[in-house]
């Protein structure tokens, strides 16, 4: 069963803003130095891209299995980033937390791809998604366990966005940015996770360490407490409850994608 | 997320810079784990509400067949609302989906989460009317295998349970005691199983083939795993209406007066009945017909579960002992 037209055309609209407002911080990161998820933010951009192509076909510039390969080298790489977490943070969980939801949704992006083509591709009410896998021809109902995700995550990340600072906020305390720095060293057991840190929201724990075991800031958290100065030479990042926002966004609409395909 | 910073609603206690901007992102308790749970099942039916079969005038028709049977005070209403839904199906559907959706948000953001469980009451009421004739409560079509009373009563009931607000100063037993009290949370539990149970011994779900052919009818349109499964458990059934739903009755009543048996009993009860919740959704109800492009909601099944889950009893209080010793500090005299 396939979705209405003109909200595959609404939704399509919505992913490549959300994919364009993606690379626009990439150009900012690049042009500023502000900080961002660099890999993320490609990795959101590739999907509203794939995601509108496959909401309205006409817009897709590639083939459809084009997707699939694109996703298989995003899902690679975020694996290779959770690894390197692992790796970097020892036995801080949280910071694999950070990747786990992209690569997931990239590999839904696989799922959707590979499945998504044939002649069922335009479904009965004019929709570009369709019905790769209704009826009694659906298998094991791999669409509807990832639907379920990006609902929760969706969800989780909801009940989560009033703990992200704002970019005013970030302003007003730069001491912030030095975040990264301590709960690397409380990953390398050196020291208690700061207070500020320790009641941030889960999702934003789980960027700092990270952001941290990936840039290697164990040095200024070394034993010693850094200064004003630190903080002060960091960049306030760019707008991370925007960003939440724009994956709140995103998983609805591959849910949206999945159900369809159910 | 690109990087750190939290930004709470709640004052801030050490007074330093980077806290004040911090505030404190508090972890979900137990209750507010049930409330994103129920945020995501609602974000499931909008979703389900967004196909392109609700925006077709069959959707309208569906909603007028639930008016057969009822009252009619309880049909003329209903009849109504789905003619004009019929008439204009896509800005109708638009709406309705659209507002299941911000019920999800709202319920799932923290600012939002009274308002968005008000409202979903409210949305509940009105959808178990008019989308779903008061479940067929009062027409003696009623099979909780089919779905009894009405999935989105439940929301609606899961919503009062989960009202972020604690009655009283002793912690309660079960997360569902929090905002009504232990009394009357065991009350609503009892209530909703035992009219469950006597819905499954109504004269229609008693005869010889009426759940075989429940079952085996949830299997047209459902992929082949499913329909080979709902076949199987339908020619369990065959010709033991009688018997199957003395045995169903029997059980859901025991699930309902666990709640006021020991620890220990009232756990098995609310195990029991989310066992019997999975057992419903996946054969009596085949996930709420997802797979056939059809489902408008998940139908009972998960909202069941998920309402025992808000029943299970908690280790921090058992019920009886935290009024014991809450008395027990009282009658203490100061400085104790």
């Amino acid at each position: 069963m396939g979705g209405p037209a003109w909200l595959a055309g609404i939704l399509a609209v919505l992913v490549l803003v959300i994919a364009g407002y993606c690379l626009g911080r990439l150009v900012v990161w690049r042009t500023q130095g502000r900080p961002t998820d660099v890999d993320v933010d490609v990795v959101h951009g590739a999907m509203g891209v794939g995601m509108a192509a496959m909401l309205v076909p006409r817009l897709s510039p590639v083939p459809d299995v084009t997707w699939a390969w694109v996703f298989a080298v995003a899902a690679a790489w975020l694996t290779w980033r959770i690894v390197n977490v692992y790796r970097q943070a020892g036995h801080a969980r949280i910071a694999q937390a950070h990747y786990a939801p992209h690569l997931v949704m990239a590999v839904a992006m696989i799922y959707m791809g590979v499945t998504y083509s044939g002649p069922a591709r335009n479904g009965p009410a004019g929709g570009g998604m369709a019905t790769a896998g209704s009826g009694a021809g659906a298998q094991f109902p791999l669409a509807l366990l990832l639907a379920l995700f990006m609902f929760g995550y969706a969800v989780w990340l909801t009940d989560q966005l009033t703990g992200i600072a704002t970019v005013r906020t970030w302003r007003a305390a730069p001491q912030l940015a030095l975040a990264g720095a301590a709960v690397q060293a409380t990953a390398a057991g050196r020291r208690a996770e700061p207070a500020p840190v320790a009641r941030a929201a889960p999702v934003v724990r789980a960027a700092v360490a990270a952001h941290a075991a990936a840039s290697g800031e164990l040095a200024t958290a070394d034993g010693g407490t850094p200064g004003p100065d630190d903080a002060a030479d960091r960049k306030v990042p760019l707008s991370p409850r925007l960003e939440a926002g724009c994956h709140i966004a995103m998983a609805v609409a591959m849910g949206y994608l999945l159900i369809l395909m159910v | 997320m690109s990087d750190i910073a939290t930004a709470g609603r709640t004052p801030v206690r050490d007074g330093s810079p980077a806290a004040a901007a911090c505030g404190s992102w508090s972890a979900p308790d137990a209750r507010r784990v049930l409330q994103l749970c129920l945020a995501a099942v609602w974000l499931l039916d909008a979703i389900l509400q967004y196909q392109s079969w609700m925006f077709t005038r069959a959707f309208g028709r569906m909603l007028a067949a639930t008016a057969a049977g009822n009252p009619g005070v309880i049909a003329r209403p209903i009849t109504w609302s789905a003619g004009i839904i019929e008439h204009h199906p896509v800005p109708a559907n638009a709406v309705f989906a659209t507002i299941q959706l911000a019920l999800a948000l709202g319920i799932a953001c923290r600012p939002t989460v009274k308002i968005a469980l008000a409202a979903s009451v409210a949305w509940a009421v009105a959808v178990w009317w008019l989308g779903e004739g008061l479940g067929e409560v009062l027409n003696s079509a009623a099979s909780p295998v089919s779905g009894a009373p009405g999935a989105v009563i439940i929301y609606g009931l899961l919503a009062v349970l989960l009202w972020p607000a604690d009655r009283g100063g002793s912690p309660a037993p079960f997360v569902a005691a929090g905002a009504v009290g232990a009394r009357v949370a065991r009350v609503l539990w009892l209530v909703l199983w035992a009219s469950l149970a006597y819905f499954s011994l109504m004269a229609a779900n008693r005869a010889p083939q009426t759940l075989h052919d429940m079952i085996s009818g949830m299997a047209s349109g459902e992929p082949r795993w499913l329909a080979s499964l709902d076949h199987g458990a339908a020619s369990l059934v065959a010709h033991q209406g009688l018997a199957a739903s003395v045995v169903l009755a029997v059980a859901l009543a025991l699930i309902g007066v666990s709640g006021y048996l020991p620890t220990p009993a009232a756990r098995a009860g609310v195990v029991a009945a989310i066992v019997l919740a999975a057992l419903i959704w996946v054969f009596g109800e085949a996930f709420g017909t997802i797979f056939t492009g059809s489902g408008t909601d998940p139908n009972s099944g998960p909202v069941l579960a998920l309402l025992a889950l808000a029943y299970w009893p908690s280790r921090v209080a058992v019920p009886g002992r935290a009024e014991a010793v809450t008395s027990a500090r009282q009658a203490l005299p100061e400085g104790h």
